[in-house]
């Protein structure tokens, strides 16, 4: 599956290859527990790839493992084309950025993002050199003295990623780092980040449970589900065309309609649903007709007006600011339209009736 | 799956000076704390003659009507006393946390002292005060037929030497309770009666139990108060030693000691189970807000008339040992003279240092060891983890007089002798004060968040790298407390060391002992004196010391500019 792009050209920048990871807990009744149940990933050196999923879905365990605190039950990591698995994490060519930071509180922010190097036997001069090298990067310059209990939570999340940073690691490994920070830093941060990583050209895995964090800052996304990959892809390819209601779901809001393939033309197929036939429906699947399928609408696809496709009720209406958020009720279904500025628009109110526009071509099968 | 195996063992030398303190640790906590008690269990059921297993020394232990009597006692008066001890260090620690009182300071010091005294001052002052030719129940009350000796005296002296613990337990559970659910019940509609029932004692419901079954051991393991105090009155501890050491009858000192090492270690079990049942305590540190302080009279004057009339009545029997040092003829002759500190100045300066050096040696070990092994227990995976948890933890249960003979069966014959050292005193204080430093370094190690280590290690940090540069700074605090409060243990130790004492090496609380022994009460208090000086100097300095580093970790700065 891996594709062939180039993503950096920076040579410490390591190939990342997961093969048939598994973490089996035995849970207090002795039964056992998939927390990661045989992943597979290939991850191409440089790029930026996000693990996404909710709680429970194994996406800290495979971090944790790949940086070395947890030992896996089976399958392999390979870093390099080097199997890794059997390191301890102080041998292992990683560096984390921690949920908590986990920034030294004895240490000031210099010996901080220092410690490592010392470990690494570099010279002083080297040391500093690297050290104020990464302050300038990171936007740190002028705080190297304080101590860390001194800092603001965006400042304390900037030294812990240069302390990963300055290692030069194979790849670099995020926990949730984004999770303890106000809404705008974060905002803020997930771009700094991303920018860091393209500058640097470091290979990175990223877990969060932020499907926005998720789509803003990733070459590819793994949406996990109970220790399985549930769909691999660019941010794109999950949010238009997601395998399965739970990955539509997770990813974005979406409106699903069952129904029934009726007929295969070569642009997609046709579907009966809600009493009419809908022709021209993109799928990724290999339908026959006569199979039970969903369609899945993303809400900012349609508009709610006069004339259209789909019948509906308007159910809930309210303004959100950039768009008008619409919940209608379609032959039995919920649906959700996000119609953007509805500034200049017609706004409809509860218990009207109206109808959902919509092109075919926004309609995802699965 | 062969090929895994190997790397894993492999996986373990890739840290080899972790594994090499490993195998340390387990073997000094096998050699030093289990073999002594299997020796003992195992000299009770050897017939001395013939070497054949047997159940004779039980059976003549039990045949004895003093045997069984001492049983019984010391069961009844570790019931009584863990019960009174419960009542009051609730009540102290319920002032202390719930109620308005100007005197919370005061009563923090009470909570203290007797924690870091001699278990046997109260001992001496309750005597003096309450004896028979006592300050108070002769002189003052002109009572006349007065014994303080035997079942109530002890009763009064063991509840004010172990309340303190039981009220510094109460007080820091009340500390970390989240207020929002008392706030909660009262929103909800329940007077502040309702929310003491319903609410906070159902919530301190294990720990009250804890409380109890501690203070029960506590009672049950004491060596010196029924030493004093008892009389007629015998315990199981006291009978060991007069068994083993004072009838030269080592076999039957073996199967009282078996015998009490058995209640003490199933109280500790019950003990751990009703802690392990259900902990409502939000492990989450402080709690959020302060709890809003009780100012209702009809509450505040009672409970505070208390928790005074308790700390004055400790505060006055630590003024009278210091005081009854300076008496001309105890019991007698109150008037104030400095002969008793001419004496033991000159005839028991030699204990007064040989104690300071073996304290000042044990010290460091035990709070280092402790370190190591709470680092291990809390932070590392490995095969012998529980072991040396358990093991490490044992010696909370058993008591003194049983570690004392234990030492004795173990080190007096190859291939290990060390009887007469300085290092069988030195290794015994180290590993019955283990417990106390292990316990408090791992609960300073589970507030520091996991991911400081494992950042370290992520950035490349062999194990022993992580506990120099990262764990050890941290918990630096504990550690300093650790170290002054094992020197404070290992100053006022008596009832393992009472065993291993010899002409070379006599200790300090061994020697006040002897005089109590010979009838010497003032050479005795003016000793006490001398120790507890010791000891709150030591302690005093240690406060310096941390105030000092508190500021420091704040203000430094230039580490780096060195």
């Amino acid at each position: 599956m891996s594709e062939q792009k180039v993503y950096t050209t920076n040579p410490n920048a390591k190939r990342l290859q997961l093969i048939d990871l598994e973490k089996v807990y035995p849970n207090k009744h002795g039964a056992d527990v998939h927390a990661v149940d045989r992943i597979n990933m290939d991850i191409a050196p440089g790029e930026f790839v996000t693990l996404l999923g909710p709680s429970g879905c194994g996406k800290t365990t495979t971090l944790r493992m790949i940086a070395g605190f947890e030992k896996p039950t089976g399958g392999d990591i390979r870093l390099g084309g080097e199997s890794i698995r059997y390191l301890s994490p102080d041998r292992r060519d990683t560096a984390m950025v921690f949920q908590t930071y986990a920034l030294f509180p004895n240490l000031n922010v210099y010996d901080n993002i220092a410690y490592g190097l010392k470990i690494k036997k570099l010279t002083r001069q080297e040391i500093q050199e690297k050290v104020m090298g990464i302050l300038n990067l990171t936007g740190l310059m002028g705080l190297e003295n304080r101590h860390t209990n001194e800092l603001s939570g965006g400042q304390q999340q900037r030294v812990a990623l240069a302390r990963a940073l300055v290692m030069e690691p194979g790849i670099l490994l995020f926990d949730e780092p984004l999770s303890n920070l106000d809404a705008k830093l974060r905002i803020q941060m997930r771009t700094e980040i991303r920018k860091i990583q393209r500058a640097v050209g470091i290979t990175a895995v990223y877990v969060t449970h932020d499907q926005a964090e998720a789509m803003s800052m990733s070459d590819r996304i793994v949406i996990l589900k109970d220790g399985r990959i549930e769909q691999m892809g660019s941010p794109k390819e999950v949010y238009y065309s997601p395998v399965s209601e739970f990955s539509a779901n997770f990813i974005g809001t979406a409106n699903m309609l069952h129904g029934k393939v009726v007929g295969k033309q070569d642009d997609g197929i046709s579907v009966s649903v809600l009493d009419m036939e809908i022709s021209g429906i993109k799928t990724d699947r290999e339908f026959v007709v006569g199979d039970e399928c969903t369609l899945v609408i993303r809400p900012e696809a349609c508009t709610v007006q006069e004339k259209g496709l789909l019948s509906a009720k308007v159910v809930f209406s309210t303004f959100m600011g950039s768009y008008q958020l619409y919940e209608l009720e379609v032959g039995g279904n919920r649906f959700t339209v996000h119609e953007n500025n509805p500034k200049n628009q017609h706004i409809y109110e509860t218990g009207e009736t109206a109808r959902i526009e919509l092109d075919v071509a926004d309609i995802h099968a699965i | 799956m062969e090929k895994a195996e190997r790397f894993e063992r492999k996986r373990w030398l890739q840290d080899p000076i972790l594994l090499l303190i490993i195998v340390f640790v387990i073997a000094a906590l096998v050699i030093f704390v289990l073999l002594p008690l299997l020796s003992i269990i195992q000299g009770s059921f050897t017939d001395k003659a013939s070497g054949a297993v047997t159940l004779e020394t039980y059976r003549k232990v039990f045949a004895d009507r003093n045997f069984r009597a001492s049983f019984g006692n010391t069961l009844w008066l570790g019931f009584v006393v863990g019960l009174f001890s419960t009542i009051l260090g609730f009540l102290f620690a319920y002032t202390k946390q719930c109620v308005k009182s100007p005197f919370k300071k005061l009563y923090s010091v009470v909570e203290i002292l007797p924690i870091i005294s001699p278990p046997f001052v109260l001992a001496f002052s309750a005597i003096t005060l309450l004896g028979r030719r006592g300050l108070i129940t002769y002189r003052l009350l002109g009572l006349r037929n007065v014994n303080i000796y035997g079942f109530w005296g002890l009763v009064i002296v063991q509840t004010l030497s172990f309340f303190p613990i039981a009220a510094m337990t109460l007080d820091g559970l009340l500390e970390n309770f989240d207020v929002s659910m008392e706030e909660a019940a009262r929103n909800l509609g329940a007077s502040r009666f309702r929310v003491f029932r319903t609410v906070q004692i159902p919530m301190l419901a294990s720990g009250l139990a804890n409380v109890f079954l501690l203070s029960f051991i506590e009672s049950a393991t004491d060596f010196s108060n029924p030493t004093i105090l008892g009389g007629g009155y015998t315990t199981l501890a006291t009978q060991i030693y007069v068994q083993a050491i004072g009838n030269y009858n080592q076999q039957a000192g073996t199967a009282i000691a078996t015998i009490l090492l058995l209640v003490t270690v199933g109280i500790f079990v019950l003990q751990k189970a009703v802690l392990d049942k259900r902990s409502y305590v939000t492990l989450t540190g402080k709690a959020s807000r302060v709890r809003e302080m009780i100012d209702d009279p009809k509450i505040m004057i009672p409970t505070n008339a208390l928790c005074l009339f308790i700390s004055f009545t400790v505060l006055l029997f630590y003024v009278f040992l210091v005081l009854s040092s300076f008496f001309k003829t105890w019991g007698a002759d109150y008037t104030l003279v400095l002969k008793n500190y001419d004496y033991v100045f000159q005839y028991s300066m030699k204990p007064v240092k040989d104690t300071l050096i073996i304290a000042l040696i044990a010290a460091p070990i035990g709070g280092v060891l402790a370190m190591i092994i709470s680092f291990l227990v809390v932070r590392k995976r490995f095969v012998g983890r529980r072991l040396i948890e358990y093991v490490s933890m044992l010696g909370m249960a058993v008591p003194g007089t049983v570690f004392g003979l234990g030492y004795i069966l173990t080190f007096n014959t190859p291939p290990l002798v060390l009887t007469n050292t300085l290092w069988i005193l030195v290794i015994c204080l180290v590993m019955t004060r283990l417990p106390v430093g292990v316990r408090s370094a791992m609960s300073a190690l589970r507030q520091i968040d996991p991911s400081i280590e494992e950042a370290a290690s992520d950035l490349g940090a062999r194990t022993t790298k992580v506990f120099a540069s990262v764990t050890l700074p941290l918990i630096r605090p504990a550690f300093y407390t650790s170290l002054v409060f094992s020197f404070v243990k290992s100053m006022t130790a008596i009832s393992a060391v009472i065993f291993l004492v010899s002409a070379n090496y006599n200790l300090l609380t061994v020697r006040i002992m002897q005089h109590v022994d010979k009838g010497q009460f003032s050479y005795a208090a003016a000793l006490s004196t001398i120790l507890m000086v010791i000891v709150f100097v030591a302690v005093g300095l240690m406060n310096v010391v941390l105030n000092h580093l508190g500021r420091s970790t704040d203000t430094k700065f230039d580490m780096f500019k060195q």
